[in-house]
């Protein structure tokens, strides 16, 4: 597979869109927060960026805008995201837009915290045209329908009710709730069969129906796969920490990247997975 | 003394804009502005930068993409509580909060991100200094030209978007 600071170093001009998901940034993995920090210094560098795609499971958990927003600025100085947020938003004030959606552990993150730097809340599934295709994005999670202990968790979670009722808990009764459903979620996964983790093919065939490609995360199995005689579903990488014992950690996540000619007008642009790596 | 405030017009290849200048709220940056319509800087320069669904940027570049020259940088005056809603004018700078001269743009979206959030390197935010009152039509048009690459400038009108005269037409 390519790698994506080959990419950016032979063809700077060329690189439109960058997608991203499954990071699972957290202040207990700080490696990972500065992986992402430097893709950003990357995505700074390149000229004609317009859209960074951040698709869901950006943060391990989250637990309301709130614990943000309502920090004073004392607070958010000394904060791990604010960083972030600085970074962010001089890509936004750069001219690129960004455009965040829900996966299955953030999927309270609201557009109040996303407004901070200027980014847009997207809604699954997100149409994306990519040169002559129409490429259907998502999270991936709706697409697992054979795990239904899940599907059934997952109505209950995307629920508006659901998410009022939590957020209307104080930040310690989510946390306590967070760390709970985490707990519960890694027992069941440690007895469930691979097959029922991934995603369903009738599932997939049955959501592409209306595209000519699919591209999603969250099972953590990046490849491109050749989801029916003529329509590829892309998949995208977790972020992973990798030798993390020895002198020379490095962070590797497999990233989409959309290129088109100059000149052009997308007409021709395509589609790739590339592999994106830092020395941590 | 009350005045009315400060009306200045562009009138530009596309159409002319009207901009009512709020001088209460951001005196400095008024008056910098203004002397640079009095002084006919701003004639000839054009609109160098549009991004569609964020802002238009104008008032330093020659249609050559050439810099004019600038006087000394104006003060933030961001922390006025004016926010950079739809239809404002604002004042472009560099990453150094004090460092705005000529370059003004005009939000086509309610941008908070570029809202003042604190005093530091981060946060000081852009200065929004008056409003869009007549043009809205013209800068909408503006918005979505075509616009590709120029050297190390990205978003560039294809075709040049050019600020004929700024003139002050109440003061």
């Amino acid at each position: 597979m390519q790698s994506f600071d080959h990419l950016i170093t032979t063809r700077p001009h060329e690189v439109r869109q960058v997608l991203i998901s499954d990071l699972h940034l957290s202040p207990e993995e700080p490696a990972l927060v500065q992986a992402f920090l430097a893709l950003l210094d990357d995505c700074l560098a390149l000229p004609t960026l317009k859209r960074l795609f951040i698709l869901g499971d950006w943060f391990e958990v989250w637990i309301g805008d709130d614990a943000y927003l309502l920090l004073s600025e004392d607070e958010r100085q000394t904060h791990w995201l604010t960083p972030l947020i600085v970074k962010l938003k001089k890509i936004r004030v750069a001219g690129c837009e960004i455009l965040v959606m829900h996966g299955n552990r953030d999927f309270l993150l609201g557009q109040p915290f996303c407004s901070l730097f200027g980014a847009e809340l997207i809604y699954e599934p997100y149409t994306l045209s990519v040169g002559q295709q129409s490429y259907r994005l998502e999270h991936g999670d709706a697409l697992c329908i054979d795990d239904k202990k899940y599907q059934f968790f997952r109505k209950i979670m995307r629920n508006r009710l659901t998410q009022w009722y939590l957020l209307n808990k104080s930040l310690e009764k989510r946390l306590a709730i967070a760390d709970k459903m985490r707990q519960k979620s890694q027992q069941n996964n440690a007895n469930k069969a691979a097959y029922i983790m991934d995603v369903n093919e009738d599932a997939v065939i049955q959501a592409m129906a209306d595209s000519d490609a699919l591209l999603h995360g969250h099972t953590h199995r990046p490849d491109i796969h050749q989801a029916t005689s003529n329509k590829k579903r892309y998949v995208l990488g977790d972020w992973r920490l990798l030798d993390g014992d020895t002198r020379q950690p490095q962070v590797s996540a497999v990233i989409g990247a959309v290129t088109a000619d100059e000149d052009s007008d997308d007409n021709n642009a395509e589609l790739r997975l590339v592999e994106f790596n830092v020395l941590a | 003394m009350v005045d009315m405030p400060p009306v200045v017009e562009l009138d530009t290849n596309m159409g002319a804009i009207v901009i009512e200048l709020n001088e209460e709220k951001a005196p400095k940056t008024v008056e910098n502005f203004l002397n640079y319509v009095k002084s006919g800087h701003y004639d000839g320069t054009i609109f160098h930068r549009i991004i569609d669904g964020f802002m238009i940027q104008g008032g330093g570049m020659d249609a050559e993409m050439n810099e004019k020259a600038t006087n000394a940088p104006v003060e933030n005056e961001a922390d006025n509580g004016l926010k950079n809603d739809k239809g404002t004018i604002a004042m472009a700078r560099t990453q150094d909060p004090h460092s705005a001269t000529s370059q003004f743009f005009v939000n086509v979206k309610d941008n908070d991100f570029l809202n003042h959030s604190g005093k530091n390197m981060q946060g000081w935010g852009y200065t929004v200094f008056g409003k869009v009152t007549s043009g809205m039509d013209v800068i909408e048009k503006m918005r979505g030209v075509p616009t590709g690459r120029f050297g190390m400038h990205a978003d560039v009108p294809k075709e040049p978007v050019v600020i004929n005269s700024a003139t002050i037409i109440t003061q």
